[in-house]
């Protein structure tokens, strides 16, 4: 068979489960003739439908004149519906056992058909002389097995095609009325970043779709319960099913990424994980498999911002410091001096707090410099390029504790001005080309944690010495441009 | 009743709109800063006071400040520069499939060829960098630089001919008329040097060989007149008329447009025409510019390897490498959207050879004008696009032959690339099929190509509009989708 030779292409490297897997292959085998004969339920089942229906159309037609050749050809069609009945039900019960349907969902299917079948057979009896029964029995059994074909076909169809099959096109009224139980199960959506805990936003709402109705307070199959936190952890009968930071050694996450045809796979039945929960999981393992910790410690990885993306409608791409600031914009009449001083100001945007800076007038002094601390906490953006700044005057901006980017290219600053930087805990883009900074500020270049951005081009800074930073810190852009010989 | 648009001051409606918003502002203003309402020389808004934008723009954080756009007029062969095709040099010669053609229209110049034989590329294509971009070797610089880079190989146009497309692509609209792409950013942004234009155009000189380009690509169409690009041209006169007739000296010219500052103010109370303060505008930023167009013209000061790195045509005023090196001296004086363009790409025969010319122009410039500005820290805030207006077939225009073709037109796919800030750098997006005629993946039109430039300028392209005659127009029309996927 084909599919031996797949899985033993799966396993090799794995001798243990080799064995496991040709045992429940075996099994597998008459669980193929089960599931090949099963799936001739949905197309018997039609028969025992219209048998039973022509049956009783062909008694209401014939009203009260009873003829005996008549009674005869009713009575025969009820056979046919009863025969049919019994033998769509055995079908169905073949089916049923395939294990593709949850047996809380087929419950009533099941057994509402082995009625059916018990039924029509009666009333096969029942019709071959209806004068021997009073009348209130022949009309109970119609319009019984009218209702029953009509509960019992709704709950098949439901198996088959899903049970929002029949409503979700319906108008919005015809919906709500019958209530609307569909979002239920959906993973929630997240609104923002903030105070999201992976675990318990993220990560249990795909156990409860997928996991929880077999490993709950009630039920634990395998000894294991994923509904409270310390008894997950525990694990099952044999022993803890998540190794943290490892997705190998995990249990649960070999159990979920298992061949489908594997009887090990989970969840046996139901739905399996989609690859965007797998990949979830599989990042929230890897990470340490942490019960608390919240998605704003993480490092979302790329290929998992489209994945949060896509599963919980949440955008994790870091954004900018200067985008997350939230503090009171600055009062339009402080700026009048500064504009006067010189400086050109701009307004990030038209809800953003933070400005834009540029010196553009004459000749930049300390005095015209100190100005800007009024506004301090509001500058994210700075640039005084090309000015007479001096290393002294740049204490002043190391307390600017938004500033994201700097511009001090073009001017006489040295390595004293970044000792002062050093401050500056959200600075992102240094910009010191044309200064007269050295090899000696790249160890503090070095410390700053959110720097990704610095321009050394045309300073005294050598090339070998910017690349080895480059190569030191790696989220570190060092640019140091084409060099003048 | 106002019968003349220009007699007309303010008729009732204008007058009870105006002043019921302005009666809301000032209410206001007064609750957000209850002391400032009363106080002198009240700054409501930084941006307008300090740069002539819109209030309320950018509406978002920029990530990009000033566009250098390179604008390749007459549209390069994408298939002999990014768009590696194989397959066209494996079925060489052959007839273009109807199936891959698709009903697809035909310029007139075509249109009557018996065959459409598919051409082979007859340059090698190599992929470079980390990022493993395809590119020929008619670009050897670029392709050294190509990690800085985002290529777009998925872009399509609605035009077919050279003037609706080039237009269609700098205004929005194939139709002449509307505000070039510059004009709406100097409209809503402003300035950040008051001693410049927002909007220059510099046109690399001596291409006159094909298409023309005419003003209009660098018009305001309807916006206040102040915001159309401002040409500057190689030699004695960069900006036509900016400099004094012979016997007036600067008092003499400050005084007279002191006069006629004071004589105009007195029309415009009159009148209420806006093209007054536009054109008062422009005298004076003309007053400004004697002094500010001669200093970013001399380019003495930029030391030998600079010229080394643009190349030796950058020594040559009004080359495409001179006019880079001059863009790079703009964009550091602040000047917000910076448009050359470059003619002598529309190669409908001898392609082989006309297009190693078109390349050895603008390869070394492109690739130095990117880094330079890298170096500076400059692609920190600015964005370099480099692209025409359409592509060009896959089969050859005209006979073809083992070493020479041409090619046509071709609207539906074409390559651009970008480089600088608020992009993601060393991608390419989108892609075309194996004939290299239709686009397969990620398709971006040119309002998308809008929008997204705009939406990098801080500018939601929905909110930027301009009432004229009625109707409220923008630079999408009711288009255009910001490309997401090519965002940092």
């Amino acid at each position: 068979m084909y599919r031996n030779g797949l899985q033993e292409g799966l396993i090799q490297s794995n001798s243990i489960e080799f064995k496991t897997l040709q045992a429940s292959t075996k099994l597998m085998f008459s669980l193929d003739i089960v599931t090949f004969f099963g799936r001739f339920h949905p197309l018997l089942v039609h028969l025992p439908i219209g048998f039973l229906f022509l049956a009783i159309l062909i008694e209401l037609y014939q009203g009260k004149k009873v003829k005996e050749k008549n009674n005869q050809i009713i009575a025969y069609t009820w056979l046919l519906g009863a025969v049919s009945a019994i033998i769509a039900a055995l079908f169905g019960w073949l089916l049923a056992e395939s294990g593709q349907y949850a047996e809380d969902t087929i419950f009533w299917h099941r057994w509402l058909g082995v009625s059916l079948a018990v039924i029509a057979s009666f009333g096969w009896w029942t019709k071959q002389n209806p004068k021997q029964f009073p009348k209130i029995v022949n009309n109970s059994i119609t319009y019984l097995v009218i209702g029953l074909i009509l509960v019992e076909g709704h709950l098949g169809g439901n198996l088959t095609h899903g049970a929002n099959y029949l409503l979700v096109y319906a108008p919005d009224p015809i919906q709500k009325l019958f209530g609307e139980e569909k979002k239920k199960n959906a993973i929630p959506q997240l609104e923002s970043i903030d105070s999201v805990v992976v675990y318990e936003d993220m990560i249990y709402p795909i156990i409860a779709r997928k996991c929880i109705s077999c490993h709950n307070n009630e039920e634990q199959r395998g000894g294991l319960n994923m509904q409270q936190i310390d008894l997950f952890i525990e694990g099952g009968e044999n022993g803890p099913v998540i190794t943290s930071g490892n997705t190998a050694e995990s249990e649960i996450f070999r159990r979920i990424t298992l061949p489908q045809e594997n009887e090990k796979y989970m969840p046996p039945n139901g739905e399996p994980l989609s690859y965007d929960e797998i990949k979830t999981l599989e990042w929230w393992i890897i990470n340490g498999a942490d019960f608390e910790q919240e998605l704003t410690s993480h490092q979302v990885p790329e290929p998992m911002q489209k994945v949060i993306q896509r599963l919980y409608g949440l955008d994790t791409q870091p954004k900018p410091w200067y985008e997350s600031v939230k503090i009171p914009a600055v009062d339009s009449l402080r700026l009048k001096s500064l504009v006067d001083a010189g400086f050109s100001i701009k307004t990030l945007g038209y809800e953003n707090p933070l400005l834009d800076i540029k010196f553009s007038g004459e000749e930049l002094s300390l005095e015209k410099l100190t100005k800007l601390e009024d506004v301090g906490e509001n500058i994210t953006w700075l640039s005084l390029a090309g000015t007479d700044i001096q290393d002294e005057w740049v204490s002043i901006i190391s307390k600017f504790p938004n500033l994201t980017r700097l511009e001090l290219q073009k001017t006489v600053v040295s390595d004293k001005s970044v000792e002062f930087l050093k401050a500056l805990e959200h600075l992102e883009s240094l910009n010191l080309y044309g200064t007269n900074v050295t090899d000696s500020c790249l160890s503090i270049l070095k410390n700053m944690p959110q720097l990704r951005r610095v321009y050394l081009w045309d300073s005294k800074v050598t090339f070998e010495k910017a690349k080895a930073l480059e190569n030191d810190k790696l989220d570190l852009e060092v640019e140091i441009g084409v060099q003048s010989k | 009743m106002c019968t003349h648009q220009h007699n007309k001051n303010y008729s009732r409606r204008d007058f009870l709109t105006k002043t019921s918003l302005g009666m809301g502002a000032l209410s206001m203003a007064s609750m957000l800063d209850p002391m400032g309402l009363f106080a002198q020389n009240n700054i409501l808004q930084p941006t307008p006071a300090s740069s002539g934008g819109l209030s309320g723009i950018p509406h978002f954080p920029p990530r990009v400040k000033r566009v250098i756009y390179l604008f390749q007029s007459g549209a390069p062969s994408q298939l002999d520069l990014f768009d590696y095709k194989p397959l066209l040099n494996k079925m060489n010669g052959q007839d273009l499939p109807e199936s891959v053609r698709g009903g697809q229209r035909l310029t007139g110049m075509t249109s009557g060829q018996a065959s459409f034989p598919l051409a082979g590329t007859l340059f090698n294509f190599k992929q470079h960098g980390a990022s493993g971009a395809w590119m020929s070797d008619l670009m050897p610089h670029t392709s050294k630089i190509v990690d800085d880079l985002c290529f777009i190989k998925s872009m399509y146009t609605e035009a077919i001919n050279h003037d609706p497309a080039i237009t269609f692509l700098q205004t929005g609209s194939q139709i002449p008329g509307r505000p070039s792409i510059g004009s709406w950013v100097s409209y809503g942004l402003g300035t950040d040097n008051k001693n410049l234009p927002e909007f220059v155009v510099l046109v690399t000189k001596g291409k006159t060989g094909g298409q023309p380009l005419y003003s209009r690509l660098w018009g305001n169409g309807f916006l206040p007149s102040q915001h159309q690009g401002v040409q500057f041209r190689s030699g004695k006169d960069p900006v036509l008329y900016l400099t004094n007739p012979p016997g007036v000296d600067g008092i003499n010219r400050r005084d007279q447009l002191d006069h006629l500052q004071k004589l105009e103010k007195l029309n415009h109370q009159d009148i209420g025409d806006p093209e007054i303060i536009a054109r008062m505008a422009q005298y004076e930023m003309a007053y400004r510019m004697q002094t500010s167009v001669p200093e970013i013209m001399d380019t003495s000061s930029e030391p030998d390897y600079i010229y080394d790195m643009y190349g030796e045509d950058s020594k040559k005023p009004g080359t495409f490498a001179a006019n880079c090196l001059l863009a790079r001296r703009m964009a550091e004086k602040d000047v917000k959207f910076i448009q050359l363009y470059h003619q002598g790409w529309d190669q409908h025969g001898n392609l082989p050879s006309a297009i190693k010319v078109q390349c050895k122009d603008t390869d070394q410039a492109t690739a130095a004008l990117i880094t330079d500005l890298k170096q500076r820290g400059m692609l920190e805030d600015t964005l370099v696009i480099w692209g025409g207006e359409f592509g060009r077939t896959n089969y050859s225009q005209g006979q073809l032959t083992p070493d020479n073709f041409g090619r046509d037109h071709h609207p539906k796919c074409f390559t651009i690339f970008m480089a600088g800030a608020g992009i993601k750098k060393g991608i390419t997006l989108g892609a075309t099929d194996d004939f290299g005629y239709n686009v397969v993946q990620r398709p971006v039109h040119v309002h998308d190509f809008q929008a997204t430039l705009m939406h990098l300028l801080g500018v939601d392209h929905e909110r930027l509009t301009f009432k004229f005659q009625g109707r409220r127009f923008r630079l999408t029309d009711v288009h255009g989708e910001v490309v997401k996927e090519i965002l940092a």
